[in-house]
């Protein structure tokens, strides 16, 4: 029971944090149809940024570094949007990828240049980095921290997108974006607003995992990977299907890394393979038209 | 003309894609007689650099042939596949773990790789070609992530993260000017095949299906069976290419299979010109002399390669090659302009819309 | 509110759609644009929206000029699009899409609100939760009206309305469109079926090729053989609709 607990909770901790970043790649996927291959360069810039942010203290600084990284790596989103990304949205997929893939290119070698290429760490304040016991087991008490800011981003995510205008909007310009800018809308205005909001949460993940990680260079690339399974396995623009696969990823890599060590790195993979051969545009996806 | 300056790659391809139309005996024997004249200074330049040169010169002649294999697919089969990794580092590997284990020597397993290769692109390409497009973009770089991470975590059987290190390769190739001879052939014959399969019927058929998908599966033809026939070919000859990484570096290791590596062969096509049969080949020589070059002068290799890509993606979506036959037909028309204009003044307008 | 499109060249890709069209409506006015199948008319209303760029021209709202605008500028100055075909936000319920509607043209005040088209239209409140994209074309072309309404336009372009259709829900359409026309607004109705515009449309316009090949009243249409033949109207319509 108590190795059940731990391993559940840092389960439950990793997708939380897996689901904050691919719930802004499917966000931007749903209203504009990019694919952002540097949206994990926007991750790692958030776990950069609270380095820098945080420095060596530890206590409420945190929590307003946390907001402010974010903030920062919004106004980042905001400028790759403008500079990039409002050029290829309508394009054929490999000059979205190709695009994409070059400010990854340049975001990765820019951070090199602010951050240089070692690892980095950052302590959480003294008050969540303490464990508490249940039925045996100790659990890290920041573990509730990620799980409860992913619930959060969540809850957030399904009353924007469900029940305003805002969010009506937001799933119109995926349905018909023509029909919805000739009724009036700056369908680019829209879009610049979903792709900081996604830029955000990218770096909201980034920077509320810096206590659990080394920061370094190289988590922009793995964790573009990861988020693509999610969103891939979630259905490309779901928000419920990039929680739901969040949670399988999750699941996926600590049941490998219980039953076979050496192949639990690829346990996702196959999770994906398995789900794509099921239904290839997704869990929740629809098939392309 | 008019068509050919459009920025729609669709729009652009129908036009600069075919050798020549219109072309006079003249330029038609120009081509052949440039790839004689190419494959002479590059045996020239290969015997006469400095030992360090000819070796990145070899190794630009492989990446060449990863490119325009990746371009099967890319360019004439509308596929973009972000895993082509897979099939470059299982060449790879095949020479380096068939050395490390005593089970192939480098000759027997030059010949089995690229079977290998093709083996496991039936296998990949079945799964992936069941989704399109985007989709078919990030499966395939998944594949290619989980080649890596396997390549990765079984330490036992490759290496590990370190990947193989030895004297694989045979004596004779360790003389550079053996070595770059040996590179340059089977480049050079591997990609005479792929455009003998490019201007085949399937060739031809695999085009049709990249512009007009529904158009040819209404024909009643097999629109999977030829996209994965292309992945199997495709997957083949990246084999080739990386067993010919074996040659250049003796080494064999996991990031060779990984998303970032399945871009490089991408980006070449997207460089030289996915649009036009040779532009991977320009593509593949740019990228890794600039690669090469700059990597003396600056770290900012990333940087610059990023820039680049965006500019071309934004600007020139047909790659170097796609703005010098632009440029090319430019100096045409304005030649045919002004012969017209010469014949009979007043209706040298009448060949603006109407040059193609 | 008076629409002026003068001399306007669309392409699309190298074709040359429209080469040189000019239109007029007045306000209050219905015209229909006529014309067989790629004559160029969903170009043509494509171009005032501006969601297809003409090359020249000159597309005028009240005298705002429309050409090189962003295409979400016309629906601000009330002129509302309704394209041809099952174009309704599908994943939106019914009364989202309204909303939507509403709130992207937030500056736009008039009469319209969700019950006054909910009045107008019965069958769409109670549908109201219904997912747009499991309507019939027909509840489908009362969401698109009603959507154009929500902004408050004081003209309607329409494309192709009876497109798909089934007769009854055609005698139907008839009638929401003579009780826009009561409402004051203009209308500019592009339709291949003639017979269909002639019953709304005061005047006409004949599109041909990328050009307008004829100008006038809807009878002075019907009077020439020529033109009635151009349209394709059946020879039985002769005896019932000639002047």
């Amino acid at each position: 029971m108590a190795q059940f607990l731990t391993e559940a909770m840092g389960t439950l901790s990793d997708a939380g944090s897996l689901f904050v970043v691919a719930a802004g790649l499917t966000l931007v996927f749903g209203a504009m149809r990019v694919i952002n291959l540097a949206h994990g360069s926007f991750y790692m810039y958030g776990a950069f940024l609270m380095t820098t942010f945080v420095g060596t203290s530890s206590g409420l600084r945190f929590w307003w570094s946390i907001l402010l990284a974010a903030l920062v790596v919004g106004a980042l989103g905001l400028v790759v949007q403008l500079g990039v990304v409002r050029f290829v949205v309508g394009k054929e997929p490999l000059t979205q990828l190709v695009a994409t893939f070059a400010v990854f290119y340049i975001l990765a070698d820019i951070g090199l240049h602010i951050w240089g290429d070692g690892a980095r760490t950052v302590m959480a304040p003294l008050a969540v980095s303490s464990s508490f016991t249940l039925a045996g087991a100790y659990l890290p008490v920041y573990d509730l921290v990620i799980i409860g800011c992913a619930v959060l981003v969540g809850l957030a995510l399904w009353l924007v997108l469900g029940h305003t205008s805002l969010g009506w909007m937001i799933r119109a310009a995926v349905d018909d974006p023509e029909i919805l800018q000739s009724g009036g809308v700056n369908l680019r205005r829209l879009h610049l607003g979903v792709f900081t909001a996604g830029a955000l949460l990218a770096a909201l993940a980034g920077a509320i995992v810096t206590p659990q990680i080394s920061v370094a260079p190289g988590m922009d690339q793995s964790i573009i990977v990861t988020s693509l399974l999610v969103v891939v396995i979630g259905g490309l623009g779901s928000v419920v299907g990039t929680a739901l696969a969040a949670l399988i990823i999750g699941i996926a890599d600590t049941v490998g890394t219980l039953v076979a060590p050496n192949w639990a790195a690829t346990f996702m993979y196959f999770a994906v393979i398995l789900v794509l051969v099921v239904r290839p545009w997704g869990l929740f996806g629809t098939p392309e038209r | 003309m008019a068509l050919s300056m459009n920025d729609q790659p669709r729009a652009a391809l129908t036009t600069t894609d075919h050798t020549a139309p219109r072309a006079t005996p003249a330029r038609r024997a120009l081509r052949p007689m440039a790839i004689v004249v190419g494959l002479i200074v590059l045996v020239v330049l290969g015997m006469t650099l400095s030992p360090s040169n000819a070796l990145e010169l070899q190794y630009a002649t492989s990446l060449a042939l990863f490119a325009v294999a990746t371009n099967l697919m890319l360019g004439f089969g509308g596929l973009v596949s972000f895993g082509q990794g897979v099939f470059y580092g299982v060449g790879a590997y095949t020479v380096a773990l068939g050395w490390m284990h005593h089970s192939l020597s480098f000759g027997e397993a030059m010949v089995v790789a690229p079977f290998l290769g093709a083996a496991i692109a039936v296998v990949l390409g079945a799964l992936a070609l069941r989704t399109r497009r985007l989709y078919f973009a990030l499966l395939t770089l998944t594949l290619s992530q989980l080649a890596y991470v396997i390549a990765e975590n079984q330490a036992n059987f490759t290496g590990g993260t370190n990947g193989v290190f030895g004297s694989m390769v045979p004596t004779w190739l360790l003389d550079p000017r053996n070595s770059f001879l040996f590179t340059l052939a089977l480049v050079a014959v591997s990609i005479a095949i792929l455009w003998k399969v490019t201007r085949s019927p399937f060739g031809l058929v695999l085009r049709a299906i990249r512009d007009n998908r529904s158009r040819v599966e209404a024909l009643g033809v097999n629109v999977f069976a030829h996209e994965l026939a292309a992945f199997v070919v495709s997957g083949f000859f990246c084999s080739v290419a990386g067993t010919l990484f074996v040659v250049y570096s003796q080494s064999s290791y996991p990031e060779l299979l990984n998303w970032t590596s399945s871009g490089v062969p991408i980006f070449m096509a997207v460089i030289g010109g996915m649009y036009s049969f040779l532009g991977p080949v320009l593509g593949a020589f740019v990228y890794e002399f600039a690669n090469h070059f700059l990597i003396q002068y600056t770290q900012d290799w990333q940087l610059v390669l990023g820039v680049v890509l965006l500019v071309i993606v934004l600007l020139r979506p047909d790659g170097l090659a796609g703005a010098g036959s632009a440029v090319a037909a430019r100096v045409r028309h304005l030649r045919t302009v002004r012969a017209t204009h010469d014949e009979r003044p007043g209706v040298a307008e009448t060949g603006e819309g109407d040059a193609s | 509110m008076r629409l002026e499109v003068r001399d306007i060249h669309t392409y699309y890709g190298a074709s040359h759609v429209l080469q040189g069209a000019s239109l007029v409506v007045e306000p209050s006015e219905v015209v229909a644009l006529l014309g067989r199948n790629g004559a160029g008319k969903t170009t043509m209303m494509r171009s005032i929206i501006g969601l297809t760029r003409p090359e020249s021209g000159s597309i005028r709202l009240d005298g705002e000029e429309l050409l090189g605008a962003p295409s979400y500028r016309p629906a601000r100055l009330g002129l509302a699009f309704l394209p041809s075909g099952r174009r309704v936000f599908s994943s939106l319920s019914v009364e989202e899409n309204l909303e939507v509607a509403r709130r992207s043209c937030p500056r736009r005040s008039g009469p319209w609100n969700t019950e006054r088209v909910y009045g107008l239209f019965p069958k769409l409140a109670q549908l109201r939760r219904r997912t747009a994209g499991h309507l019939s074309g027909g509840e489908q072309q009362m969401l698109k009206i009603g959507r154009a309404l929500m902004t408050n336009p004081a003209m309607i372009l329409l494309d192709e309305p009876t497109e798909g259709l089934s007769p009854a829900v055609v005698g139907e359409l008839g009638e929401w469109l003579s009780m826009l026309a009561r409402e004051n607004l203009s209308i500019l109705l592009a339709e291949q079926s003639a017979t269909f515009a002639r019953e709304h449309a005061s005047r006409g316009y004949l599109l041909e090729k990328g050009t307008i090949r004829f100008e006038g009243s809807m009878d002075e249409i019907w009077a020439s053989a020529e033109l009635r033949s151009a349209l394709g109207i059946a020879a039985r319509d002769d005896g019932t609709t000639g002047a």
